[in-house]
C-alpha cells in the first residue's frame, strides 16, 4: 500500500505527496531534522501547494504555502476561475483551524450517557469496532446529519448511506433554499443563478449580502470591483434595499430602509411600474401573467406597507427600467421571512420583465459541472429538523453541522439527540452538537486531506476543485472519507472496492477525465492527476448557457407573518449572520474573533445594533446592556448605536454564544437563535429568522464592548465624517 | 570677606547654633517619616519591577495615546528642579538680599528633582534594558543616536543641566562643609573633610570661590531657560495637534518656574516650621515669593491664553478638537479644576499683601499650584494625543495603578532625598547668612 | 553594509507605492486577515483588544456620514503611508524607524527602545506598540512565517509594504539581471482583496498600474495638508 516517497513525488511535481495518504500516519515531528530532512522538505525553501477552501460552500480554490512540513500561509489560486487568486478572510484564517489548539485530537467515547462524565480517548480501532456493532443492530432508522457534502465524499457518502438503508441529509443554518426555490418557480432552474454583477450598471439588491458570506463571496466581490471600477467608462450603480444597511448594502450608493417582510411587494410596485411605462420585451401571455400578479396591490398601498414613499418608488423603478443592464437580486433579510420563496420570486421576476435573464449583468444559468450528483440528496430545513426530532431514531451520524447551536431552541431538537440511541460525530471540533454525541471520530482538517469539490452554484467555467493533503497529519485523526470506507468494510458492504479515500477519489477521476479530456490509459491519467492537483483541480471551457424557456408565472403574494403582535412587542428582531464568524463557524479562529466588525468595529463578542434614537426613547445609552425579550425567550447583550438601522429593528449579529467550542468560541457572547420563534419560510420550511418581534429593556447596566474605534462608545463625539480626515475632495 | 561689625558678632555663634542644629539632633518623629517615606518608595520599587518584569503594557497606555503620567510626571520634575537655578540663580545675579536663607533650600530642590525626573525616563521606556543605546558611543551597531531627534537634546540637556546645577550647588557648600568638618564629629567629619576640598576660609580661596561662582551662575540660568524649552520642543516640534505651537518652549519656561518657586515656598514653610527658623525665614520672605508666584502666574495665565486663543479662533478642526475637549469635553473637569489651581486662586489670594504675609496661605498656595501644574502636565501630553488626526482612533487615558504607584513612590523618594539630605548638608547656607550679616541685607 | 543594494541593475532606484480605491473596497477586511497572517501579528486576545492594543497593520476605518434614513457608512483602509516625508523618522532617538533608499519607512524592531515618540507624532496612528510579549497557544505558532521575526515585548511595529516579498522579489529580478516586473511583487493585503481595491507597485516605473491608478483625477493623499509626501494615493468613492 505504501508508495515509493520519491517516484511519487516525481510524479506530482508541486503537489503534495504520498506519504500523507492515509494510513501511512506517522508520528508530529516538533523539529525538522536539518541532516536527514524528510523527502517533501527542503529547508528553507517555500512549496506551494495548490487545494480548495472549506469554510465555505463557495470553494475557492488556494495555494497553501508550506516550509519545513508547516503550513504558513493560505492564499488564493490565481489559476482559479472563481477566485483568481483572491481570497476571503475566513479562507485566510482555515490555517487556525489546522493549528487550533482545541481540534480534537485522537477519537472519543462517552462512557454514559447521563452522567456528565467527560468524553475518554480510545484507540481507532476500538471506534469503528464500537460503530460497526452499533450499526449492525439497528433497530429503527439510521440518519446521517452533515454539513453539505460536494463531490466524490457526497457520492461515497450517500452510497455507505443508501447501502445500509439510511438516510443522508444535508444541513447548513440559513442555507439560500429559498433563493433556489424562486428560481425554480420563476425560471424552472433548480439552481442558485450566476449573478453576472461585473456586466450589471445597475444593481438593485433586496438584501443580498453578496459582499458577504452569501453564495460565493469572493467571486462575486471580484465581480464588484468590476462592476464599480472594472469597466472604462461606465461606472456600475448599486442600490441596496433592506430595514438594517448590511456590510454589503454600505457599499450601496443608496439605501431603502425597508420595512421588514415587504420586499416582495416593492419588487410587486417597481414592477407594474416597469410593465406600465415601459414597452415589455415579454411575450404577450407572459406580460399578462406579470400585470396581474404584480398588479394584485396597488401602489400606494405597496408604499405604506413598504414604508417607502411612492416617490422613492417610481424613481427607484425608473431608474432601474431605464439602466442598460438593470440586475435584481433579493437574498439575506429578502430571504428571513415566513414568505421567502414568494418575495424572492418576485424579485427575480423583475429580470424577466426587463428581459435581463440570461443576457451580459443578468441573471445566467450553466450547464453544471459533472458529477454534481448531490441534486438528489435533501437537505434539512430547521422545519425539517423539527419533524425529524420526532421521529425513534436508532442511530444519528453527525459531520461537521451544528444543529444545536443554529437552531433555535424553540424547536425541540435536543430531543433528536437525547432520544436517539447512539449518535457519532466526525467532527473536527468539540461543539454544541458533537459534544452531545455518543462517540467522536474525528476528521481531518481539510489541510489535510484529499478532496474533491464541484462548484455548486451556476457558473460560466465548469469547475471541480481538487484538495490535497498540504501537511502530515498533526493529530491521531482520520479523514472522514476513509473512516467510511473502513466502516463499509466492516460491514462487509458491496461497491467499496477501494481501501483508501485517495484511490477512490482518483476513480472517479478517471473517470471524469476520461469523459471531459478523453484521457485513457494509466500513465495518462497518471500524468493528467498530476497536473490536475498541481493546478488545484480541473475546469472545462466557458460551459453552454442554458436558455430559460418556460418561465411559469410568478408566485402571488403573500405577507409575512410575525411571532407577536405590535403592541406588546414593538420591535422587530433582526439576527443576521457575522460577516467574518457566519452562523458560528467561524468563531473558533482568533484571527476571526480579532477581526473589527467594519461597521460597529466590534470584536470578540455579541452586541446589538439600535438605532439611536429608539435607544434614547428606551435610556439606552451606547454600550450599555439591553434586554431583548421575545414570546420565547431573552438575551442580554451591549447595544451599540447604529445610525443605519430603522428604528423599529433591533438588529443581532450571531455567530457567538456556543456552549462547547474551543477555548475562543466557548461561552462567549450570546446567540440570537435562542430567543427565536418556530417560524418558517413557509415553502421550503428554512428558518424564517427575521419574523420574531421583541420588546427591549434597558438595564442600566454597561456593558463592555470591545472596539476598535473607541471614540464609539463615548457619547461626547459626534459623528465624524470622512471630510475631515481628507484634505481634498 | 570682610569682617563682622562688633554689632553683629554676636549673632555669629547663634547662626552657626541654629543653622547646625538639625544637623545633630533629630527627633523621633524623624525616623518615623523616614520609615514612612520608605515603605512608599519600596511600593514604587515594586511596582517598577513587575512593570520591568511583565512589561510597559502594565501602564494603562495605548494606541494613540502613547505618552502619559510618565512624561507628564518627567516633565514635571524638571519643571520643578526650576526653582533652585531660578531662585537663587536670578536673585544672585540679581543682588537680591532676600535670597540667601532661600538658596540652598532650592538648590536642593533642583538637584533632587532631577534625579526623580530622570527616573521618570527609565519608567517610560519600553525596553529599559536597552537604555545605553541613547548614549553615544561607538558600538557594535555601528550607528550613533539620532541627533535629530528632540529626545537625543533632551537627554543632553538633562544631563547638562544636573551636572551643572551639581556643581552650582556644590560650590557654595564648600564653606559649609569645612564648617561642618570643623564642628561636627563622628562618621560624618571624613566626609566633610573630603567634601571640603580643603578649604581654610582664605582670602584666595573666597575670590577663587566667587569668580567660579561668578561664572557660573549665569550660565546656569541660560541652561535652565534652554532646558526647559528643549522639553517643550519635545513637544513643539511634533506634528501632534495642539502640541505643534511655537508658545511650547517659553510655556514650558514660565511654567516650570511657576511649579518651581510653588515647591520652594512649600519647603521654606515646612523647614521653617519644623527647624524654628522664623529669624531666617521671616513674612517678607513669603511676601516676596509670594509676589514671585503672582509674576509667574500672570505670564502663565498670559502664554496659556495666547496659545488657546490662537486655536480657537484659527479653528483648525484637528487642533480644535483637543481645545473643545479641554473647555468642554472629555476633559473639561481636570482642565477647570487646574485652572483654578494655577491661576484663578494664586491670583485672587497673592494680590493681598495680607496674604502673603501669611506663611501658612502662601504655603498652600504653593501646593495648590504643584497639584495643578501636575495636572496641567497631564493635560498637557494626554489631550492632543487622545484627538489624533484620524478621528476614528479618538480615545481616552487614565493611569494604572501600577502607574499611580510609581508616580507616589518616585514623589516619596524626592521627599526622603530631600529629608535624609537635610541631616547632611545645612539647610541654609551658613556663609552666606553671615555674609548677608555683614552686607546688612539680614533683616531681623 | 557596503555590498547592501538597493537600486537595481539599470540604476533606477525603486519607489515602492500603494493606490487604494475607495469605490471598490467593501470593508471585507479579507486584506487584515492577511496581513496578520503574513507578518505574524500578534493575537491579542480579547483584554488586550478591550484595553485599545489590539494590533493590526491595515485597519478598515468606517466614517458615517448623514442622518437617518440618508446615512451612508465609509470605509477607509488605514496602513502605514510610508511617508516620503515620514513624521515617524526624525524624533526617533536611535533610528529605530528610518527611510529606506526605496521609499519604504522600515522599523528596525532590535534598535527600538521603545520611546514611543514615533506613535505620538504618526498623524496617521497607524504605529503599533508590543506592550507584552506575544503568545500563541499552541500548536498556533507552527503558522508564523519564518520570513518575518516576531515581535516582542517593547518595541514598535507597523506595515511594512511586506518587504519580505520585496526582498524577494528584488533578489529574483537580480538574479535574473531585470528589474522587477510590475505584479511580480504583491503585498499580502493586496494579494488577498478580492474587489481588488489594493494596487501596489514602483511608482518609478511609469507604465506600472500604480503609476497608472494614481494619476485618475479622484486620486487624493490623506492629510496631504501634512506635507508628509504618503506613498498611498486613495482613489476617491463616488459619487
Ligand atoms: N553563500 C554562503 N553560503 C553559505 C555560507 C556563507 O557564509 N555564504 N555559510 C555556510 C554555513 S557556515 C552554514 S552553517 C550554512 C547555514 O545554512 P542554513 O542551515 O541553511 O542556515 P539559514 O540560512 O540560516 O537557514 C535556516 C532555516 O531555518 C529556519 N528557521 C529558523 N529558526 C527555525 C526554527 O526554530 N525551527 C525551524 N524548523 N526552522 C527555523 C529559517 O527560516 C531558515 O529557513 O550555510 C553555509 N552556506
Ligand atoms: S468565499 Fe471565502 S470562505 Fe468561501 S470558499 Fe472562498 S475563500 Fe473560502
Ligand atoms: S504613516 Fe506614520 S508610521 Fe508610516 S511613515 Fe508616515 S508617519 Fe511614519
Ligand atoms: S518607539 Fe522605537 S521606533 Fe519609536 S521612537 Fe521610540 S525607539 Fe524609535
Ligand atoms: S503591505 Fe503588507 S504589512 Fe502592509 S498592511 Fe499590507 S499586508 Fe500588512
Ligand atoms: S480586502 Fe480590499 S475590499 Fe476588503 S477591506 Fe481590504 S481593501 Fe477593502
Amino acid at each position: 500500500m505504501k508508495l515509493k516517497r520519491r517516484t511519487f513525488i516525481k510524479a506530482l511535481g508541486l503537489a503534495a505527496a504520498g506519504s500523507f495518504l492515509p494510513g501511512c500516519e506517522r508520528e508530529v515531528h516538533h523539529l525538522v531534522p536539518y541532516v536527514l530532512p524528510d523527502d517533501e522538505i527542503v529547508p528553507g525553501v517555500a512549496d506551494w501547494y495548490a487545494s480548495t477552501c472549506r469554510e465555505c460552500q463557495a470553494g475557492c480554490g488556494v495555494v497553501v504555502r508550506v516550509m519545513e512540513g508547516r503550513a504558513k500561509k493560505i492564499e488564493g489560486n490565481s489559476e482559479h476561475p472563481l477566485n483568481q487568486g483572491k481570497l476571503c478572510a475566513k479562507g485566510q484564517a482555515a490555517l487556525q483551524g489546522l493549528y487550533n489548539p482545541d481540534r480534537i485530537r485522537e477519537p472519543l467515547r462517552r462512557p454514559e450517557r447521563e452522567g456528565r462524565r467527560p468524553f475518554e480517548p480510545l484507540a481507532w480501532e476500538e471506534a469503528l469496532t464500537q460503530l460497526t456493532e452499533r450499526l449492525r443492530k439497528v433497530q429503527g432508522p439510521v440518519i446521517m446529519i452533515s454539513r453539505p457534502l460536494s463531490g466524490t465524499l457526497a457520492e461515497l457518502v450517500s452510497t455507505f448511506m443508501r447501502a445500509i438503508d439510511g438516510e443522508l441529509y444535508f444541513y447548513e443554518p440559513g442555507a439560500d433554499l429559498p433563493l433556489r426555490a424562486a428560481s425554480r418557480a420563476a425560471f424552472g432552474m433548480d439552481a442558485w443563478p450566476h449573478i453576472d454583477l461585473a456586466g450589471s450598471d445597475y444593481v438593485l439588491s433586496f438584501g443580498a449580502p453578496f459582499l458577504e458570506g452569501w453564495l460565493s463571496p469572493v467571486s462575486l466581490g471580484i465581480a464588484y470591483g468590476q462592476m464599480r471600477q472594472g469597466r472604462p467608462l461606465t461606472r456600475g450603480r448599486f442600490v441596496q434595499v433592506e430595514p438594517r444597511l448590511s456590510l454589503t448594502g454600505a457599499s450601496a450608493d443608496r439605501w431603502i430602509p425597508i420595512r421588514p417582510g415587504t420586499a416582495g411587494l416593492l419588487a410587486m410596485g417597481i414592477g407594474q411600474i416597469l410593465l406600465a411605462e415601459r414597452p415589455s420585451a415579454l411575450p404577450e401571455t407572459q406580460r399578462r401573467t406579470y400585470e396581474r400578479i404584480y398588479g394584485d396591490i396597488p401602489l400606494d398601498r405597496i408604499a405604506a406597507l413598504t414604508d417607502i414613499p411612492r416617490e422613492e418608488l417610481v424613481r427607484t423603478a425608473r431608474e432601474f427600467g431605464s439602466a442598460g443592464a438593470p440586475l435584481a437580486i433579493g437574498g439575506g433579510a429578502a430571504c428571513a421571512h415566513t414568505n421567502a420563496t414568494e418575495s424572492l420570486a418576485a424579485i427575480q421576476g423583475l429580470n424577466v420583465v426587463t428581459g435581463r435573464i440570461g443576457r451580459p449583468g443578468g441573471l445566467r444559468f450553466y450547464e453544471p459541472a459533472l458529477f454534481s450528483g448531490t441534486q438528489s440528496i435533501p437537505w434539512l430545513t430547521e422545519r425539517s429538523l423539527g419533524e425529524l426530532a420526532q421521529r425513534a431514531l436508532s442511530v444519528v451520524l453527525l459531520y461537521d453541522s451544528n444543529p444545536l447551536h443554529t437552531a433555535p431552541p424553540s424547536i425541540p431538537l435536543r430531543r433528536l439527540f437525547e432520544q436517539a440511541d447512539f449518535v457519532a460525530s466526525f467532527s473536527p471540533f468539540m461543539d454544541d452538537s458533537t459534544s452531545a454525541a455518543d462517540l467522536i471520530l474525528p476528521d481531518h482538517s481539510p489541510l489535510e486531506s484529499w478532496g474533491d469539490h464541484v462548484q455548486p452554484t451556476s457558473f460560466p467555467t465548469a469547475i471541480v476543485s481538487l484538495s490535497q493533503p498540504v501537511v502530515t497529519p498533526l493529530y491521531d485523526t482520520r479523514a472522514v472519507g476513509d473512516t467510511f470506507l473502513s466502516l463499509a468494510h466492516r460491514l462487509g458492504l458491496s461497491g467499496f472496492p477501494r481501501e483508501t479515500f485517495h484511490a477512490f477519489l482518483q476513480d472517479r477521476w478517471r473517470r471524469l477525465l476520461s469523459e471531459q479530456a478523453g484521457t485513457h490509459g494509466e500513465e495518462a491519467f497518471a500524468a493528467a492527476w498530476a497536473h490536475h492537483v498541481q493546478q488545484g483541480g480541473w475546469w472545462g471551457r466557458p460551459g453552454r448557457e442554458l436558455t430559460v424557456t418556460a418561465a411559469p408565472p410568478p408566485l402571488p403574494h403573500v405577507p409575512a407573518t410575525f411571532d407577536g403582535d405590535d403592541q406588546n412587542w414593538p420591535l422587530y428582531f433582526h439576527p443576521y449572520p457575522s460577516p467574518s464568524l457566519g452562523q458560528g463557524r467561524g468563531a473558533n479562529l482568533p484571527w476571526l474573533q480579532e477581526l473589527p466588525d467594519a461597521l460597529t468595529s466590534a470584536m470578540w463578542g455579541t452586541w446589538a445594533e439600535i438605532n439611536p434614537h429608539t435607544a434614547q426613547a428606551h435610556g439606552i445609552r451606547q454600550g450599555d446592556i439591553v434586554r431583548i425579550v421575545s414570546r420565547y425567550g431573552s438575551i442580554e447583550v451591549p447595544a451599540l448605536y447604529y445610525p443605519a438601522i430603522r428604528p423599529d429593528v433591533i438588529a443581532v449579529p450571531m455567530g457567538q454564544g456556543h456552549q462547547e467550542y474551543g477555548r475562543y468560541a466557548s461561552r462567549r457572547g450570546v446567540n440570537p437563535q435562542s430567543i427565536l420563534a418556530p417560524l418558517f419560510d413557509h415553502r421550503t420550511g428554512v428558518l424564517a429568522s427575521a419574523a420574531t418581534r421583541v420588546r427591549i429593556e434597558a438595564t442600566g447596566r454597561p456593558g463592555r464592548p470591545v472596539l476598535l474605534e473607541p471614540s464609539a462608545l463615548d457619547p461626547g463625539h459626534e459623528l465624524l465624517t470622512i471630510g475631515k480626515a481628507r484634505s481634498s475632495p | 570677606m570682610t569682617t563682622p561689625a562688633p554689632a553683629e558678632e554676636h549673632q555669629i555663634p547663634k547662626i552657626n547654633r541654629d543653622l547646625l542644629a538639625p544637623l545633630v539632633t533629630t527627633h523621633w518623629s524623624y525616623f518615623l517619616l523616614v520609615g514612612a517615606l520608605a515603605c512608599l518608595v519600596a511600593a514604587g520599587a515594586g511596582a517598577w519591577s513587575y512593570q520591568f518584569r511583565t512589561g510597559i503594557g502594565r501602564t494603562n497606555l495605548h494606541p494613540p495615546v502613547f505618552w502619559g503620567v510618565y512624561i507628564a510626571s518627567f516633565i514635571f520634575w524638571v519643571g520643578a528642579s526650576h526653582s533652585g537655578t531660578f531662585i537663587s540663580g536670578v536673585l544672585r545675579l540679581t543682588k537680591a538680599e532676600w535670597r540667601r536663607p532661600i538658596t540652598r533650600i532650592a538648590e536642593l530642590m533642583t538637584s533632587i528633582s532631577l534625579m526623580i525626573a530622570t527616573l521618570f525616563v527609565f519608567y517610560h521606556l519600553g525596553r529599559v534594558w536597552r537604555w545605553y543605546y541613547l548614549i553615544p558611543y561607538p558600538n557594535q551597531r555601528e550607528i550613533w543616536p539620532n541627533f535629530r531627534s528632540p529626545l537625543m537634546w533632551d537627554a543632553m540637556a538633562v544631563f547638562t543641566y544636573a551636572t551643572a546645577s551639581t556643581i552650582y550647588l556644590y560650590l557654595p557648600l564648600i564653606p559649609d562643609f569645612a564648617l561642618m568638618r570643623d564642628r561636627i564629629e563622628g562618621w560624618r567629619k571624613p566626609l566633610y573633610r573630603a567634601l571640603s576640598l580643603g578649604w581654610q576660609g582664605t582670602q584666595q580661596q573666597w575670590q577663587v570661590l566667587e569668580t567660579a561662582m561668578r561664572i557660573i551662575t549665569p550660565l546656569i540660568v541660560m541652561v535652565m531657560v534652554s532646558v526647559h524649552s528643549i522639553v517643550g520642543w519635545d513637544f513643539g516640534v511634533s506634528l501632534v495637534p495642539a502640541w505643534h505651537s511655537t508658545i511650547f518652549a517659553p510655556y514650558f519656561v514660565v511654567g516650570a518656574v511657576h511649579s518651581g518657586v510653588g515647591l520652594v515656598v512649600i519647603g521654606m514653610y515646612v523647614l521653617r516650621k519644623i527647624y524654628h527658623l522664623e529669624d531666617y525665614i521671616g513674612r517678607e520672605h513669603f511676601d516676596k515669593m509670594g509676589k514671585l508666584l503672582l509674576l509667574t502666574t500672570l505670564g502663565l495665565a498670559y502664554l496659556y491664553f495666547a496659545e488657546l486663543l490662537t486655536i480657537w479662533y484659527g479653528n483648525i478642526p484637528d487642533h480644535r478638537w483637543v481645545v473643545d475637549a479641554l473647555l468642554t469635553g472629555a476633559f473639561a473637569g481636570p482642565f477647570w479644576f487646574m485652572v483654578g489651581c494655577i491661576y484663578v486662586i494664586p491670583l485672587i489670594t497673592l494680590t493681598l499683601p495680607a496674604f502673603r504675609h501669611w506663611p501658612l496661605g502662601v504655603m498652600f498656595i504653593g501646593l495648590l499650584i504643584n497639584i495643578g501644574m501636575y495636572i496641567e502636565r497631564v493635560l498637557l501630553i494626554v489631550p492632543p494625543l487622545a484627538y489624533p488626526r484620524l478621528p476614528f482612533n479618538w480615545d481616552s487615558y487614565a493611569p494604572s495603578w501600577v502607574e499611580m504607584t510609581i508616580v507616589v513612590g518616585s514623589l516619596a523618594l524626592a521627599v526622603l532625598l530631600y529629608v535624609l539630605a537635610v541631616k547632611f548638608v545645612p539647610i541654609i547656607s551658613i556663609w552666606e547668612e553671615k555674609e548677608g550679616l555683614v552686607h546688612g541685607g539680614r533683616q531681623q | 553594509m557596503s555590498e547592501h543594494k538597493e537600486e537595481p541593475q539599470d540604476g533606477r532606484p525603486y519607489k515602492w507605492e500603494m493606490v487604494i480605491d475607495l469605490d471598490r473596497c467593501t470593508g471585507c477586511e479579507a486584506c487584515v486577515v492577511a496581513c496578520h497572517a503574513e507578518n505574524n501579528i500578534r493575537i491579542s486576545g480579547e483584554q488586550e483588544a478591550a484595553d485599545g492594543r489590539a494590533i493590526n497593520w491595515i485597519r478598515i476605518e468606517r466614517y458615517w456620514e448623514g442622518e437617518y434614513p440618508n446615512v451612508k457608512a465609509r470605509f477607509m483602509p488605514v496602513l502605514c503611508q510610508h511617508c516620503g516625508n515620514a513624521p515617524c523618522e526624525p524624533v526617533c532617538p536611535v533610528y529605530a524607524s528610518y527611510h529606506t533608499p526605496d521609499g519604504l519607512n522600515a522599523q528596525v524592531y532590535n534598535r527600538c527602545i521603545g520611546v514611543r515618540y514615533c506613535g505620538n507624532n504618526c498623524p496617521y496612528t497607524v504605529r503599533q506598540f508590543n506592550w507584552f510579549d506575544p503568545h500563541w497557544d499552541a500548536p498556533l505558532a507552527e503558522q508564523l512565517n519564518p520570513d518575518v521575526t516576531v515581535r516582542q515585548n517593547g518595541i514598535m511595529e507597523k506595515c511594512t509594504f511586506c518587504v519580505q516579498r520585496i526582498r524577494q522579489g528584488k533578489e529574483q529580478a537580480e538574479k535574473e539581471g531585470r528589474r522587477v516586473r510590475d505584479g511580480e511583487v504583491v503585498p499580502a493585503c493586496v494579494q488577498s482583496c478580492p474587489t481588488s481595491a489594493l494596487l501596489f507597485g514602483d511608482r518609478n516605473d511609469p507604465t506600472s498600474r500604480v503609476s497608472q491608478s494614481a494619476a485618475s483625477d479622484r486620486g487624493f493623499h490623506l492629510l496631504e495638508e501634512l506635507g508628509t509626501h504618503p506613498a498611498i494615493t486613495y482613489l476617491k468613492r463616488l459619487p
